[in-house]
């Protein structure tokens, strides 16, 4: 009875451990699965410069007629609220860089606060969340580099 | 007494094959949640290091721009001391480019590629000794100027098409940064893409610094102000030829 008592609380042990690691692997892969959806929809997006525009630069604002890429400038620091997932919260951070223009090819990339002169931009997307009954939240960072091929 | 001592043998038996089957669960538990950790793990790493990979072809798109927007292609045959290679279709020219966060250089090292010279490269196909793939996950001592060692390697190749159209392709390796999730080793994923010079606006791909730029057909020259400032524009629904 001793050894099986003794097993029987491993396999209660076990189960719950494995229901707790499954549950936050889920969680995990929701986070990615959020990550990597932001980080699609920003750099799917054409007026990507003119709609993630930093509003502290240049008055970039204009009409919005048809033919005008900057518009609507925001921050380039912005919180991602997933629907329905009010657990998770994010952050998207855009920096734009800029490949000096003296050498060819260049020598040099150096962050740049016109964005219109931008060369490339640096996108992340930070998703983080708190596990089940924990303090510490967790955290998933995608990044990428992007080159708007609008001009 | 024999009654009591056939009961007992029987319940025995009954607890040893409940403990195999609880042992055998237990088992089958402990397997699956340690495939579950491992794939979880494996699809933030590889999610992580795809986007890097992706990162690494625009990130190199943007490098090469930069000149086709002056009017001065990155080519060997402007920078022949640059490329390797010698053009053939064996052994087509090639610059290697290195990276690490937002920064792109010319890996001028001598790591992954020899520049002016048609031999040794880092091949960026497979795997094993001194290719691509092995220079990122063990990265040599050497300093390429990035702050640390690189995180995505681009081979980038120049292909004629005719005359002097040409177009880059360009191979991106990249392997995890710092936030490493991979149970066995960084991973490493490639990707390839074509980068076609293209001209929505004659002025902006190689047109700058010209003597003349003639319009045949129907077209029109003007000014327009479509990012804030003002710009000369050419449309035409004819052809644009520049000396």
């Amino acid at each position: 009875m001793g050894i099986l008592t003794v097993v029987l609380v491993g396999l209660a042990v076990a189960m719950t451990n494995a229901v707790t690691v499954n549950r936050l692997m889920k969680e995990q892969a929701d986070a990615v699965t959020f990550a990597e959806g932001a980080l699609s929809y920003v750099v799917s997006n054409k007026d990507f410069r003119g709609t993630y525009a930093d509003v502290n630069v240049v008055a970039l604002a204009k009409s919005g007629a048809a033919n005008n890429v900057w518009q609507l400038p925001f921050t380039s620091q912005r919180s991602l609220e997933f629907a329905n997932y009010t657990a998770y919260t994010g952050d998207l951070t855009i920096i734009p860089y800029q490949f000096d223009d003296t050498n060819t090819p260049p020598t040099a990339v150096a962050q740049t606060a016109d964005w219109l002169a931008a060369d490339s931009f640096e996108v992340q997307v930070t998703v983080s969340w708190f596990p089940n009954g924990s303090t510490i939240a967790k955290t998933i960072v995608l990044r990428t580099q992007y080159f708007p091929q609008t001009p | 007494m024999r009654v009591t001592a056939t009961r007992r043998g029987t319940a025995l038996i009954q607890v040893l094959v409940l403990v195999m089957i609880a042992s055998g669960v237990l088992l089958v538990v402990l397997n699956s949640t340690g495939v579950l950790y491992t794939q979880t793990k494996s699809t933030t790493e590889s999610s992580i290091v795809r986007n890097e990979s992706r990162g690494g072809v625009h990130a190199a798109a943007a490098f090469l721009s930069k000149d086709l927007r002056k009017g001065t292609a990155f080519t060997p045959i402007d920078n022949p001391a640059l490329w390797a290679g010698d053009g053939s279709p064996a052994n087509p020219y090639y610059v290697v480019l290195v990276g690490r966060g937002p920064n792109l250089l010319l890996d001028t090292t001598g790591t992954y590629y020899t520049p002016g010279a048609g031999g040794a490269v880092a091949d960026f196909a497979t795997g094993g000794a001194g290719s691509a793939r092995a220079l990122l996950t063990t990265p040599p001592a050497v300093d390429f100027g990035l702050g640390g060692d690189p995180e995505f390697a681009v081979r980038v190749e120049y292909k004629v098409i005719s005359g002097t159209d040409f177009y880059y392709e360009v191979t991106s390796l990249a392997r995890a940064s710092n936030q490493n999730h991979a149970s066995r080793g960084p991973m490493v994923l490639s990707m390839q893409a074509a980068l076609v010079p293209e001209a929505p606006q004659p002025w902006e791909f190689g047109m700058a610094g010209l003597n003349q730029v003639q319009v045949t057909g129907n077209g029109t020259l003007g000014m327009i102000d479509t990012d804030g400032k003002i710009n000369t524009a050419v449309a035409t629904n004819g052809s644009i030829s520049k000396n």
